[in-house]
């Protein structure tokens, strides 16, 4: 596993280069080893990683004047996220990432055509990812900072259930609930 | 018969505008249904503030008003069995990097007032904490095969929790569903048809209620669906 302060710099320089699929990958990569070890900031930036790779696939955002100047300050306060981590500086690596966040949700509030913004909508996708490595709805909420019920809701849509045949299926489940209720 | 439902199972079937099937199923059967402040908090306090899911708070609101469900106040009692749960569940299967933590407070506490209140049945949608109690070596298997990694089992940690619940019933919203068919429980909301009955299993699939495409089918197939 990365150290988190190499993860940083990777979705600073990926964002910068403007690696769009790339970032999609090392969101993923990141939600993956968050739900091993229950790494909170790595799940974060996760996140904020597969936000960044949406803000970057839409014209309507990049194309926008004020796009320069929202991902100048995106990129800097990655790199002061980066530092603090390098130092040891919890709360102002908390503080860069909440900065960041801000940048993200204030350009989508501005430019976005959605009721939900894509940050919300970025954490319920990567919960999703959590879930599918075998987290429950609950745990894999926590970890993104998904609302439970967005997260079922977006998972009810997924085929992800499909493949996992089930211990017991419906028709022996109602037949041990008639059972029970005779004794 | 004392039961327990989980945030999930209340949020499918308000969701899906089932709640007067599952009203009936629940008086018909004589169901003492009970569900923790965490519960509470999560179907209900949290999201009727939140305009996209009120509407199902408020149906949920509703059947606790009319005392189809009792919700329980937290106890130190509650606290302590959900904290030794949580500590078992979230010390039971270890990648290379230390414990996985699988499951949270909400899903622990379900667990506790089931254990600590007796209850023969938990209402349950979600996969993994149900995989727990009922089957946890294959938990093992998904964790392994989704995470592709191997993971270790602290045996004595899945033996203490699944003695916990020797007996302990799971039931999903789609059990329920197919139950209250079976039990002709479907007038108060739907006509008694197949076809009601294959639109409701699919409208809590697609609610988040875990289970799968083969097994709704499976069951229309071969079940007194037939009718």
């Amino acid at each position: 596993m990365k150290p988190l302060s190499f993860d940083i710099e990777e979705v600073l320089r990926l964002f910068d280069e403007k690696k769009v699929f790339d970032l999609r990958g090392i969101s993923n990569r990141l939600i993956r080893e968050a739900a091993m070890s229950n790494d909170y900031a790595k799940a974060e930036l996760g996140v904020i990683a597969y936000a960044l790779h949406k803000l970057e696939s839409k014209e309507h955002f990049v194309r926008n004047p004020k796009w320069g100047k929202v991902k100048q300050s995106i990129s800097q306060h990655l790199l002061e996220a980066e530092n603090a981590v390098k130092n040891n500086e919890q709360a102002k690596f908390l503080n860069a990432l909440k900065t960041v966040i801000q940048s993200i949700t204030n350009i989508d509030n501005e430019l976005g055509n959605f009721a939900q913004n894509i940050y919300d909508k970025a954490k319920v996708k990567q919960a999703s990812l959590a879930y599918s490595y075998g987290l429950s709805i609950e745990q894999s909420s926590a970890l993104t900072g998904a609302d439970q019920k967005e997260l079922q809701s977006y998972i009810g849509f997924t085929t992800m259930h499909d493949d996992e045949p089930e211990t017991k299926n419906i028709s022996q489940r109602v037949k041990d609930f008639l059972n029970l209720m005779k004794e | 018969m004392k039961a327990v439902i989980d945030t999930g199972t209340m949020i499918s079937l308000s969701g899906t505008c089932l709640m007067n099937v599952f009203k009936v199923f629940v008086k018909t059967n004589r169901i003492e249904l009970i569900i923790s402040n965490a519960v509470a908090e999560e179907s209900v306090w949290k999201p009727i503030t939140n305009k996209r899911f009120a509407l199902n708070a408020a149906r949920i609101k509703y059947a606790f008003s009319e005392q189809t469900i009792k919700v329980i106040p937290i106890s130190n009692q509650i606290i302590q069995q959900q904290q030794k749960i949580l500590q078992l569940a979230n010390n039971s299967f270890f990648t290379a990097d230390g414990p996985l933590k699988i499951i949270q407070a909400g899903e622990a506490e379900a667990l506790a007032l089931a254990k600590i209140f007796g209850a023969k049945i938990l209402f349950i949608d979600e996969r993994t904490t149900r995989t727990l109690i009922e089957n946890p070596l294959r938990l093992k298997q998904v964790l392994e095969r989704k995470q592709e990694a191997p993971i270790r089992v602290n045996q004595q940690n899945i033996d203490t929790i699944k003695a916990m619940f020797p007996n302990l019933l799971m039931l999903r919203s789609v059990d329920l569903i197919a139950t209250a068919f079976e039990q002709n429980l479907f007038d108060h909301e739907l006509a008694h048809g197949k076809l009601e009955l294959e639109a409701a299993l699919w409208a809590t699939k697609f609610a988040g209620c875990a289970v799968s495409e083969n097994e709704i089918n499976e069951y229309l197939n071969n079940s007194k669906a037939k009718q």
